[in-house]
């Protein structure tokens, strides 16, 4: 890690309360209930207007002031909840934790146990203040707070039997599959359901049919996960979800890069093969053809400069995949590392000399900005449009959170996110935007 | 917070105001030379977006984090909001800097004064703390007292100019519509013969401050916040103000004569041109058309105070009937009362979005005036909706010059109302003989009918004579199901010629990835 360089945190990123945005529609019938201030609720309102509706499973309880110093917030929070299930009938509600929770040191834990013993269904957690975390981490508070419904052991109507996994005694398989070591395979992350059919498929392919997912959209239909499971996680912001399930579970979780991009789609795959024992040879093959359908985009990149200021947690794997097309990456910068999930990455990018720039300061990154003259910019959205005015090229940073960008057959949409802000700019200067002088 | 605590609890979906945060970046970000140090958590930093994004910001938002974060809980945060501080100081020599508090600072109790206080004697900016709950306070309160604040420090007493000449209280950023306002209000006194002194704070340094008083009289234009600083001005400087937020015929009218009788101008021309035969606010309230399209259809309208009243005179000037109008001002709950009492059959103040999106459900209205959730509540319940006040989306934040005030202010609403319902002929026509095309919002569902009935590629009907029939098989039928509606029979068609060409006989996964790979990479440009 010594040749990460570590800033003064003084960058445009988004509160990690924003997750809902996504979560709420990945788990159905769940309803997401913040606890917060009145500035947590217009955050979401102003912030994330362009992508959310005003009628979707998710609200606020507001913290008010009152004369009333109660001991616990069980009783208020217990009349927000009946309001929410008198509405919405959930099967499960997320609360939220913010800043100002933290600040008043609110045990909310105890509240949500209470409440789900009231209420007969799963209240739960989840530690998503800002004070604490940053952005895509409130999907790792998230996916902690499941956990619990992550089985053990599978049902017992299905036993897994020694040797003889139950899910493989169908069909004219059993015979051939009989060796198979009774371990399973958990992909970690909320991806969209035709993001999973792809990767399912891939491994499918490559010899394992049966490759389970977590968070499944049904809290009834969560995984096991116990010492028999490899756990792969999909997105590189799941640390606290992973260290929990390597410690409770005793999972083995796969060090890998992410399947961000052919290479690390291969790389990934070729982890999971290694593992379960199966040829991978056939994966190079399919790496060189993703390669070979993203040609005419990569003309467009490679020796492009580009430059990432921080937001999503995504950079690394991002960084490393635009290394692999060509692209000069000037810089990475990326609120927060973690060495251990991040291993592989991190030493991909570093034997390519990429300058790492961990919780970096927006201000020298504008003065590097100048230095490095790059041709496009990935920065969060507070930012993108004075960058523009300044004559950079910019990509919204969360873009890439709320676009498929995972395995072989989403690679066209991801590097199309790289690709279309410099195809924009060029047709605007082919046609009239030459004439205004400062976009060259 | 003192010895307070926080034990209660609002569920709330929506909020109709924003913060105490939103309202001070506001007022110091629409200034000169004013930069605001935030004194909060990393995601507090959202303000940035509002101006990057609704504003389309071209230069970096004057708004720098001073970020609490676990370091900051566990040792306090005072070093990183000094360090922040004279960071600023010396990056953007600022002549202001706004230290505000947050939600968070405000409950971790820190001093923000004492910090400005000691600091200030180091720093060439002048540090302005302003005096606000962070917690408590709403955004228009907050607008009201840190103006208020602002005009208390730096006023003087000044010569006044030669000319009758007036001060614009209220146009800001993120506002609405206001910076159109104000063009249109500058246009207007143009044309009355009054000069304009300053705008606060749009645009306002500490020089517009300072001659505040050079004006004869303040004009504050939104009822919302500005009149505590014109209340000031008059106290201290003896300032003649007056309050009003010119919309529609009457209250136009009123706005124009009260300036006309502090100036000595004649204003009765000016006003009688704007309603003339040949103008088009005549034209077109007094056409034919807007006899069966308009008389006595049934509206509600909801906002903020100014904008409620002012859609509420609008609207009975042009023949609409008013079958409730309403705030979320709870504040302002009586003067609401007051002021259209008499226009609209019921008022109803409220600040909870269910209750309105209820009541607007039960009322079929023919047609709503409210915020953007209003906007969204309509298009659930399939009404046609304008919106009029904040809260606002980046669709009112128009390029185009689109004032609400004033006589142009009401010629666009009477062209916005004009697209947004059915015209009085189209409509007779639709009602004898019933809809000849989906209209534009039964579109969708529609085609989504269309869509689910052939949905899947059992029997695909453009299947040319002597093609072999493509078989999908299960994977392949779920992966297309789950591409959009409207492009689902494209990708489908697309699909199978691809499969065709290339002698499959069944579509798998695996065609339909890589006849998607092999699509997706011939269009190179750039849509995706
Ligand atoms: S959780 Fe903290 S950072 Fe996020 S919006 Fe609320 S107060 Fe701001």
């Amino acid at each position: 890690m010594e040749r990460v360089e570590r800033e003064n945190g003084c960058f445009h990123t988004f509160c990690p309360i924003a997750s809902v945005a996504w979560l709420h529609r990945k788990i159905k019938d769940s309803f997401f209930l913040i606890v917060g201030t009145h500035t947590c609720a217009h955050f979401i309102q102003t912030a994330l207007d362009v992508m959310v509706y005003a009628h979707s499973r998710f609200g606020f309880a507001v913290l008010e002031e009152s004369d009333l110093v109660s001991a616990s917030p069980t009783e208020e929070l217990g009349k927000v909840v009946q309001q929410v299930v008198d509405e919405w009938h959930p099967k499960v509600i997320f609360v939220l934790s913010t800043c100002s929770v933290d600040i008043l040191k609110m045990d909310l834990e105890v509240s949500c146990k209470d409440l789900s013993t009231r209420f007969g269904f799963p209240v739960l957690p989840a530690a998503t203040s800002g004070i604490d975390r940053s952005f895509t981490q409130g999907e790792d508070a998230v996916l902690h707070a499941l956990l619990p419904f992550v089985p053990k052991e599978a049902p017992a109507v299905e036993p897994v039997e020694e040797k003889k996994p139950r899910w493989f005694s169908f069909g004219k398989e059993t015979e051939k599959e009989k060796a198979e070591p009774a371990r399973n395979l958990v992909l970690i992350g909320a991806v969209t359901d035709s993001t999973i059919q792809q990767l399912q498929w891939e491994l499918k392919q490559l010899g394992l049919p049966k490759v389970d997912v977590f968070p499944d959209g049904d809290i009834r239909k969560m995984p096991v996960i116990n010492e028999q499971t490899v756990v792969v996680p999909l997105q590189p912001y799941l640390n606290d979800t992973l260290a929990t399930i390597r410690r409770e579970r005793g999972a083995k979780v796969l060090s890998t890069v992410f399947p961000i991009g052919p290479d690390g789609t291969a790389r990934f795959l070729e982890a999971i093969c290694s593992e379960f024992g199966l040829v991978t040879s056939r994966i190079k093959e399919k790496e060189a053809q993703a390669w070979r359908d993203l040609e005419p985009q990569l003309q467009i990149l490679r020796g492009k400069k580009i430059m990432f200021l921080g937001d999503n947690l995504l950079e690394l794997p991002l960084a490393r995949f635009l290394t692999s097309c060509g692209v000069q990456v000037v810089e990475a910068g990326t609120p927060y590392i973690h060495s251990k999930d991040l291993q592989q990455e991190l030493e991909l990018l570093q034997e390519r000399d990429v300058r790492i720039v961990e919780s970096p300061d927006f201000t020298k990154q504008l003065q590097r900005m100048q230095e490095y003259k790059p041709d496009l910019v990935v920065a969060g959205l507070g930012i993108c449009n004075p960058l523009e005015a300044m004559g950079f090229t910019t990509a919204w940073s969360i873009e890439f959170t709320f676009a498929q960008i995972h395995g072989f057959v989403n690679a066209i949409d991801l590097i199309k996110l790289f690709t279309k802000p410099l195809l924009k700019r060029q047709a605007l200067m082919e046609h009239g935007w030459a004439e205004a002088g400062w976009l060259e | 917070m003192g010895g307070s605590g926080v034990a209660r609890m609002k569920l709330a979906y929506w909020m109709y105001e924003g913060t105490a945060l939103s309202g001070i970046t506001r007022v110091a970000g629409s200034m000169q030379k004013v930069h605001t140090v935030i004194h909060g958590p990393q995601g507090d930093g959202y303000v940035n977006v509002m101006y990057s994004m609704l504003e389309r910001f071209h230069t970096i938002p004057p708004f720098t984090l001073s970020t609490i974060g676990r370091r900051e809980m566990a040792q306090g945060s005072r070093a990183r909001l000094v360090e922040t501080v004279r960071r600023v100081d010396a990056q953007h020599q600022p002549d202001i800097i706004v230290i505000t508090p947050t939600c968070s600072s405000t409950l971790l109790q820190e001093d923000l004064l004492a910090v400005a206080r000691t600091l200030g004697k180091q720093t060439k900016a002048k540090l302005i703390v302003p005096n606000v709950n962070a917690f408590r306070d709403l955004e228009h309160r907050a607008m009201d007292d840190f103006l208020t604040q602002f005009v208390a420090e730096f006023a003087t007493e000044q010569p006044k100019t030669e000319q009758f000449s007036v001060n614009l209280i209220g146009p800001s950023y993120l506002g609405f519509h206001q910076l159109h306002d104000m063009q249109e209000i500058r246009s207007m006194l143009e044309s009355l013969g009054v000069v304009v002194n300053a705008v606060l704070p749009y645009g306002a340094s500490i020089g517009t401050l300072q001659e505040l008083t050079k004006a004869h009289l303040n004009i504050c234009l939104y009822h919302e916040y500005g009149q505590s600083a014109c209340e000031l001005l008059k106290e201290k400087f003896g300032m003649d103000y007056i309050v009003a937020t010119p919309i529609g015929i009457r209250l136009t009218s009123q706005f124009v004569k009260a300036i006309g009788e502090r100036a000595g101008l004649p204003v009765e021309s000016y006003i009688r041109q704007n309603l003339a035969p040949s103008g088009t606010i005549a034209r077109f309230t007094k056409s034919v058309d807007s006899l069966s399209a308009l008389f006595g259809k049934r509206a509600v309208v909801f906002g903020d105070y100014s904008h409620a009243v002012g859609m509420t005179h609008l609207l009975r000037e042009i023949g609409v009937r008013v079958v409730w109008a309403g705030t979320y001002m709870k504040t302002m709950e009586k003067a609401f009362q007051a002021a259209i009492g008499d226009l609209a059959d019921e008022v109803f103040v409220c600040d909870d979005f269910q209750a309105i999106s209820h009541k607007i459900r039960d009322t079929h209205p023919d047609i709503v005036f409210g915020t953007q959730m209003e906007r969204h509540s309509s298009a659930r319940f399939n009404f046609p909706c304008i919106v009029i006040s904040s809260p606002a989306h980046i669709l009112n934040f128009p390029l185009f010059p689109a004032p609400v005030l004033g006589y142009q202010g009401m010629t666009r609403m009477l062209d916005t109302i004009n697209s947004t319902i059915k015209l009085g002929l189209e409509e007779h026509l639709v009602n004898m003989f019933g809809e000849d095309s989906p209209g534009m919002g039964e579109e969708e569902t529609a085609q989504e009918q269309v869509a689910v009935t052939s949905d899947l590629p059992k029997a695909p009907d453009k299947t040319t004579a002597g093609e072999v029939e493509l078989k999908w098989d299960a994977e392949a039928t779920k992966a297309l199901k789950q591409v959009p509606f409207f492009v689902r029979g494209k990708v489908q068609r697309n699909t199978e010629n691809y499969a065709r060409e290339r002698g499959y006989s069944e579509v798998t996964l695996e065609v339909i990835y890589a006849a998607k790979a092999y699509f997706e990479s011939k269009s190179n440009q750039g849509e995706r």
